[in-house]
């Protein structure tokens, strides 16, 4: 389990903005939280860091979110594997 | 509840309160008036610093309590950060507290270290020194603090009459030092981040501020988010997370800017939409002579200019570049439009580039050309990686050519004016350049018998065993060369101390006093906070106490011309503090009087600073910082600027004061494209770029030991485009061995990743030890700025066991 405090600067688009929030909302392993402006802060919790990488480049993909900022990662226990080949096979 | 489900709560609400801190200017909680380090009521003493890291040079406030660092925020009065921190800042107080510090001096025993007392460690070095002071050499860092490199800059040209110094940042920005002083004259950006606030176009050349400067980044974005218009456009040879918020990205091949920035200024001349006006009044033209490369070049006229300029045709340069020609038409009208302000953003992507001076001088063209110049927004604007890059490497000159304050080794009154400054005797400073970076480590790692005239070397704040270009031809032949003496101070085992034969543990940001200089003018001050771990000590004293133990052992280049030693610092009494001992040199501020000591050095190009306790109340200031009528000191936001710079004559609105034709303009160059010397083949298919990561700084000694930026990237990987990962058989996470012509080394595979680069092109960050691209790169360098190529040389992919 990797728990990660990520801020999320969403599109001044109206449209775009609100597609992003649906999908933080609707996505259980997000939790959202306080907003200044555009900028969301949105706590990541995933099984693993690979997880969760991958979930903050899914994010970044969002055409509604224009940059996210790691504020926070902390992983539950140590990890040595590599993160990029998990999540893979 | 159980115990997992505790902890997950607790690193969730922990999670919540980091982000949520982020989301705007940090809480109350975390903020103190920082000169006057009141405890607050949590126990807590909070002090200012300007952040370890990269160049941006954002403050954060220091928690300490029971001599450790406990908490870490963004400062709120810093004008470059404005309460905010990027993931590595964030953690900067963790990069203290690494395990593995090293606390004691260690010296090569066969393969490995005994550890010996500091006067056994600087007995031995000076020593070593004494045998041949002219086949010493000393490479450090622009991650010294200006007192450091000022002080291995006094001993080395001053004391031992030796210019064999040279730093990292010979690396990173030595191009863009010789760009600003081929158009401008003298070094340095003359506009500043506030560029970035008031710019209605930013163009990041080969840059990716979004996860090398974020800080800076988020000031844009910002923008934004408060309903500006901020058109951003990309040039790059692979997309990146700067790329996902460009409004237009535009893909070059690689050494495809040079006939980019060409393309423009033929489409500027072609259209007559140049400022003619700006032109006429700023600005005179220049090339290199025949057949010559030179820092300077030679005059030509207009004419000429546009004669050269002209086969630059925007479907030329998409030849050349891979852009097409309407994008290039595109750019050059935005140049041309007057009602708009623009910003070119650049570092590594164009300095590290064997056109580097090249490119350099051409993008400033393009704004020159244009008159997108010398307004808040309308600017040429260089970043650097190193939080001192500037202010120790570029002002204090720590260069193999350079003496402080913009003097060169070369010139005679230059050498004189330093002399007389540092009280030396005449014809100490010697008159020829020493070896530049990949030339010293060339002499170092060749056997004497071979013509290496360099026997020992000091490494200072840098680690070279991982940096430098084409490792196994300039640093890993040391191995085995018993003759060959490195002594490296440090923090942390790294690449480098892995064949040190003398290894100085180091006092490590708030563990020292410390001054920096940022990538827009700015000198920042720190106070020591807490005690270095075990013995490790400051490296200014380290270079102090070698100049005594020389002074002891007869060298007379340890001693003034009144018969002081080098380093003589009084008390408030006039009496001699033996600072050459480390239990006196915390007894007065060694870094106050340093930088006194460096003041008048920098009048000379009119890059003023101001006296040490200025500094102690700002959050910086950006030189030239001068004195008011009132007794107060003010900085310049905006340099050769009439409305801001204090040495622009009265009425201008413009001045070049430096100009290298005396004529108060700037210089707008012409170049030829020319290919680079090592592109794919059938043999090595693929282009190489190397880089960085968000996570990770430089070369990762410092972040790797923090443990959420090293769960967050683990480890170097190789971005590769899918269908060339198909083509090669390779999967996702699947190790391959990357190699070139020089070396090869085994890496991850990663297609879709946050980086991606186009069919034949392949991206490696360097700031993994364990995984050396720089095995792999290339040494050849910039004939100018002799800063090598690591964005490109030829290498290829297979698979393990293939």
């Amino acid at each position: 389990m990797a728990v990660g405090g990520l801020i999320l600067s969403l599109s001044p688009d109206l449209a775009l903005r609100q597609s992003a929030e649906d999908c933080v909302r609707s996505d259980p392993r997000l939790e959202e939280g306080p907003r200044h402006r555009l900028r969301m802060a949105v706590v990541a919790t995933t099984d693993t860091l690979g997880e969760g990488h991958d979930l903050c480049e899914a994010l970044l993909a969002h055409p509604g979110i224009e940059n996210l900022e790691v504020a926070y990662v902390a992983p539950e226990e140590e990890r040595a594997a590599i993160v990029l080949t998990e999540g893979d096979e | 509840m159980g115990a997992g489900t505790d902890r997950r709560t607790f690193l969730k609400v922990a999670a919540m309160a980091a982000a949520a801190a982020a989301l705007t200017s940090p809480t109350t909680a975390f903020v103190r008036e920082c000169e006057s380090s009141v405890p607050g009521d949590d126990g807590m003493t909070w002090n200012k610093a300007p952040c370890r890291f990269c160049g941006t040079g954002c403050h954060v406030q220091v928690g300490v309590k029971d001599g450790r660092v406990m908490a870490i925020a963004g400062d709120p009065q810093a004008d470059v950060n404005k309460g905010l921190l990027c993931v590595k800042g964030y953690h900067v107080g963790m990069a203290l507290y690494g395990k593995d510090r090293l606390t004691e001096p260690l010296l090569r025993k066969g393969d490995g270290y005994v550890p010996i007392s500091w006067d056994e460690a600087i007995d031995v070095w000076a020593k070593r020194v004494m045998k041949a002071p002219e086949r010493f050499a000393i490479y450090g860092s622009g991650q010294w603090t200006i007192p450091e490199g000022f002080a291995a800059q006094k001993l080395m040209k001053g004391g031992l009459g030796n210019n064999h110094i040279d730093p990292n940042a010979r690396l990173c920005m030595a191009s863009a030092v010789t760009g600003f002083i081929g158009t401008y004259g003298v070094d340095e950006p003359a506009g500043c981040y506030a560029d970035l606030d008031a710019c209605d176009v930013l163009i990041t050349w080969g840059n990716n501020p979004a996860e090398m400067h974020p800080v800076l980044w988020s000031r844009v974005i910002d923008r934004r988010s408060r309903g500006e218009t901020v058109k951003i456009i990309d040039i790059g040879t692979r997309r990146t997370r700067t790329t996902l918020q460009a409004d237009e990205y535009l893909e070059m091949l690689p050494h495809g800017d040079v006939a980019i920035a060409l393309g423009i200024l033929n489409r500027l001349r072609h259209h007559e939409t140049w400022n003619k006006e700006f032109v006429s009044r700023h600005c005179n033209f220049r090339a290199h002579p025949e057949g010559k490369f030179t820092l300077k070049g030679v005059p030509i006229d207009f004419d000429t200019w546009t004669q050269r300029i002209a086969k630059y045709t925007p479907e030329y340069v998409e030849k050349l570049s891979g852009i097409p020609a309407e994008k290039i038409e595109m750019v050059a009208a935005l140049f041309a439009d007057r009602k708009i302000k623009i910003t070119s953003l650049w570092c590594m992507g164009m300095n590290q580039h064997t056109m580097g001076t090249a490119i350099n001088t051409l993008v400033h063209g393009v704004h020159l050309f244009s008159g997108h110049f010398g307004t808040p927004g309308d600017s040429p604007m260089s970043l650097t990686g190193q939080p001192s890059a500037c202010g120790t490497v570029r002002e204090v000159g720590t260069l193999a050519h350079a003496l402080p304050g913009g003097r060169l080794v070369a010139n005679e009154t230059h050498r004189r004016q330093c002399e007389d400054f540092w009280n030396v005797p005449r014809d100490r400073i010697h008159p020829k350049p020493g070896y530049h970076t990949v030339t010293m480590w060339e002499q170092f790692t060749k056997p004497a018998a071979e013509g290496g005239d360099i026997d020992t070397i000091f490494v200072q704040v840098t680690n070279p065993g991982q940096t430098l270009p084409n490792l196994n031809h300039l640093f890993n032949d040391k191995k085995g060369l018993a003759e060959k003496f490195m002594v490296v101070s440090e923090v942390y085992p790294t690449a480098t101390t892995r064949l040190a034969d003398l290894i100085l543990p180091a006092a490590m940001w708030v563990e020292k006093n410390g001054v920096y200089g940022n990538s827009e003018r700015r000198t920042q001050q720190w106070f020591k906070m807490i005690e270095p771990p075990g013995q490790a000590r400051d490296d200014t004293w380290m270079t102090i106490a070698l100049a005594h133990r020389l002074m002891e052992l007869g060298h007379p280049g340890m001693k003034d011309k009144d018969g002081n030693f080098l380093f003589r610092v009084t008390d408030e009494n006039g009496k001699e503090v033996p600072i050459w001992k480390w239990e006196h040199y915390y007894d007065v501020n060694v870094d106050k009087a340093l930088l006194e000591e460096y003041r008048p050095f920098t009048r000379m190009k009119h890059k003023d600073i101001a006296p040490y306790d200025e500094y102690v109340k700002a959050r910086g200031l950006r030189w030239p910082v001068v004195q008011q009528k009132d007794g107060t000191w003010r900085e310049t936001r905006f340099r050769f600027s009439g409305f801001d710079d204090p040495y622009v004559k009265e009425g201008q609105d413009l001045e070049f004061y430096h100009s290298t034709t005396g004529d108060g303009r700037a210089q707008i160059w012409f170049h030829d494209y020319i290919p680079p010397p090592e592109m794919p083949d059938d043999e090595y298919p693929m282009w190489l770029c190397t880089g960085r990561v968000l996570e990770h700084w430089h070369s990762g000694t410092m972040t790797r030991r923090v443990k959420p930026l090293a769960s967050a990237m683990p480890t170097a990987y190789v971005e590769v485009h899918p269908d060339d990962a198909r083509k090669l058989g390779v999967r996702n996470g699947e190790l391959v061995i990357v190699e070139s012509r020089r070396g090869a080394t085994e890496l991850p595979v990663w297609t879709n990743g946050r980086g991606q680069p186009p069919k034949g092109t392949i991206f490696v960050p360097f700031f993994d030890e364990t995984r050396r691209i720089n095995d792999v790169t290339l040494h050849l360098f910039c004939p100018v700025s002799k800063q090598p190529d690591y964005k490109k040389c030829a290498a290829r992919i297979r698979k393990k066991g293939h």
